[in-house]
């Protein structure tokens, strides 16, 4: 993470954030400036020696929070061709989690405000979720299904054609 | 009630379409402006202005817009017309939302189809979009940009607890939205102590992980109709996230255009739609009076605008399997009105959805009464949708 402060612009200062769990973590001002309530502390002045202590996000999220947005500070101003496609080569890869880390990704986003790694992990549910049948999701997704029999039914016959099954035909959802 | 000033008129935005003659359907972006204009059939109402009554048409003959606005009657062998109209249900529409790319895609699949038993092109499936109506709220604030059909009265009623979607994402409520989250660490213990303590599990299932209804509504913002409505049906939380998406308005991804259409095995009252995205057929079943015998006259925001032999019009939104009958003529309501009226320069007709609040009222009867010159207005109409 240290590596990336040469490259991240006029700000070379290290932000300190602690994760919940009590983990330490450093990164460039440019990139904590990524994230809008890291960018309001440092701004406001909290940013000290002890870190910026971030309740909600645990370690492993905050870890690829950092890296994604050290990657993306560096990066950020007058990119060419080259170095945006291999910028989404990075946000390719980078989104290749499991339903879990991504699920800590969007809430520590979410929470810190980085833009960029919310609508990545918004498009990379939203993929997730196409063309799937609502059991199918509760799998992907480890989701218990808490509607009664009678919501359900409910549920289901209200739209009952977004549960047609064209090949083969069996039960509807 | 007072005649609409004419600054308030002329604060209306109207953008005309620009349909391509080389093609079988004609392109526009969706919710062509035609502000309220149903409103304005409420305030002639009022103001004692009578509404023509609609001349019995010649036997086989209907009622069809012609340019100018003008309406008149055709009958089933009138040349030039026939082309266009009288083949009703033939006629291809299509209503690209907004991409260019879409429109090669209906394109392609208008000249694949084997039997071009093509009812419509429509992109039925455009609850919402960009160049939507304004909503307005009691107070003459702008409450929400975006408009949706059948959940419009919904808004209205709930007023004035709506929030457009900016407000609702402001900073107060995204901190309340994360401090009612709960630690995921947390709740990823009580999903491992599951087959341990059955016992334990009554209350802990209420907590498994949920994401924020926020975070929820953004990913299904990017999510088709179909997908979109089975996602509705995953769990409580996912359900609640996708009615408030329905009933805010708040859909915004421009939908890919969908093949409607009906055909002889289906049924007479089934219509069909392709998804270009799935490369799927759904069927949806439609309330009564079967479509496939009506004409097809045009399609806004979800509606289909249908007529029979008799110009009887009778609307419907098959997806959310609604519908509204225009035959008994202008019935007014203070909640969601719904017109159908001419294009002044085209051969359209729109459906037109607007609230009745006061601000919108008087422009759009200014709106109305001047665009149709002689006030021959036969087709306008209004339903509840609640």
């Amino acid at each position: 993470m240290a590596a990336a402060t040469d490259d991240a612009g006029d700000s070379n200062e290290m932000i300190r954030v602690v994760s919940s769990d009590g983990e330490h973590f450093e990164m460039p001002e440019a990139a904590a400036n990524l994230s809008l309530v890291l960018r309001h502390m440092i701004e406001d002045d909290c940013a000290d020696a002890a870190g910026i202590p971030l309740a909600v996000v645990a370690a492993k999220p905050l870890a690829k929070i950092v890296d994604y947005c050290t990657k993306h500070a560096a990066k950020s101003s007058g990119l060419t061709i080259e170095e945006a496609e291999e910028l989404k080569r990075f946000d390719a890869e980078f989104i290749e989690v499991d339903t879990d880390m991504l699920y800590d990704l969007l809430v520590a986003a979410d929470f810190m405000g980085v833009e960029g790694l919310s609508k990545l992990a918004v498009q990379r549910t939203a993929d997730l979720i196409k063309g799937k049948t609502p059991e199918q999701n509760r799998e992907t997704f480890g989701i218990v299904n808490d509607f009664t029999p009678e919501e359900e039914e409910e549920i289901c016959k209200e739209n009952e054609w977004a549960f047609q099954i064209t090949k083969p035909p069996s039960r509807l959802c | 009630m007072e005649p609409p000033s004419p600054a308030a008129a002329t604060t209306f935005r109207h953008r005309r379409p620009q349909p391509d003659p080389d093609r079988a359907y004609s392109t526009r972006p969706a919710a062509e402006p035609c502000l309220g204009l149903a409103d304005s059939a409420a305030w002639a109402c009022r103001a004692g202005m009578p509404l023509a009554p609609r001349p019995a048409p010649r036997h086989g003959a209907r009622w069809l817009p012609w340019r100018g606005g003008r309406w008149r009657t055709v009958s089933p062998s009138g040349a030039g017309w026939r082309a266009r109209a009288s083949s009703g249900l033939r006629t291809a529409l299509v209503k690209v939302v907004t991409s260019c790319a879409a429109d090669v895609c209906a394109r392609l699949v208008f000249d694949g189809m084997p039997d071009r038993d093509l009812l419509s092109w429509g992109v039925m499936l455009d609850w919402v979009s960009e160049e939507g109506l304004g909503i307005i709220n009691s107070d003459g604030m702008p409450c929400a940009r975006y408009i949706q059909g059948c959940n419009f009265a919904r808004i209205q009623a709930d007023d004035p607890v709506h929030l457009p979607r900016g407000v609702q994402s402001a900073p107060i409520f995204r901190i309340v939205s994360k401090l009612l989250s709960c630690s995921i660490n947390l709740l990823k213990e009580f999903r491992k102590d599951e087959g341990d303590q059955p016992l334990l599990m009554e209350p802990v299932a209420a907590n498994v992980p949920e994401l924020p209804q926020d975070v929820l509504m953004e990913i299904f913002d990017h999510l088709e109709i179909p997908d979109l409505v089975r996602a509705g049906s995953v769990c409580n939380s996912w359900h609640s996230a996708y009615n408030e998406m329905r009933s805010l308005g708040i859909y915004r991804l421009s939908q890919t255009p969908c093949l409607l259409y009906t055909s002889e095995s289906a049924g007479d009252s089934v219509v069909c739609f392709y998804s270009l995205v799935e490369k799927r057929e759904y069927k949806i079943a439609l309330p009564e009076p079967p479509i496939r015998s009506r004409h097809l006259i045009g399609s806004s925001l979800g509606w289909l605008v249908t007529a029979d032999d008799l110009s009887e019009m009778h609307l419907v939104k098959p997806i959310f399997n609604e519908s509204g009958d225009l035959r008994s003529g202008p019935v007014v309501t203070l909640k969601t009105t719904i017109g159908i009226v001419p294009d002044v320069d085209s051969d359209k007709m729109y459906i037109v959805q607007a609230p009745c609040g006061g601000l919108l009222h008087h422009f759009n009867a200014r709106r109305v009464f001047n665009g149709m010159p002689d006030r021959d207005l036969v087709a306008w109409g209004v339903m509840l949708d609640g």
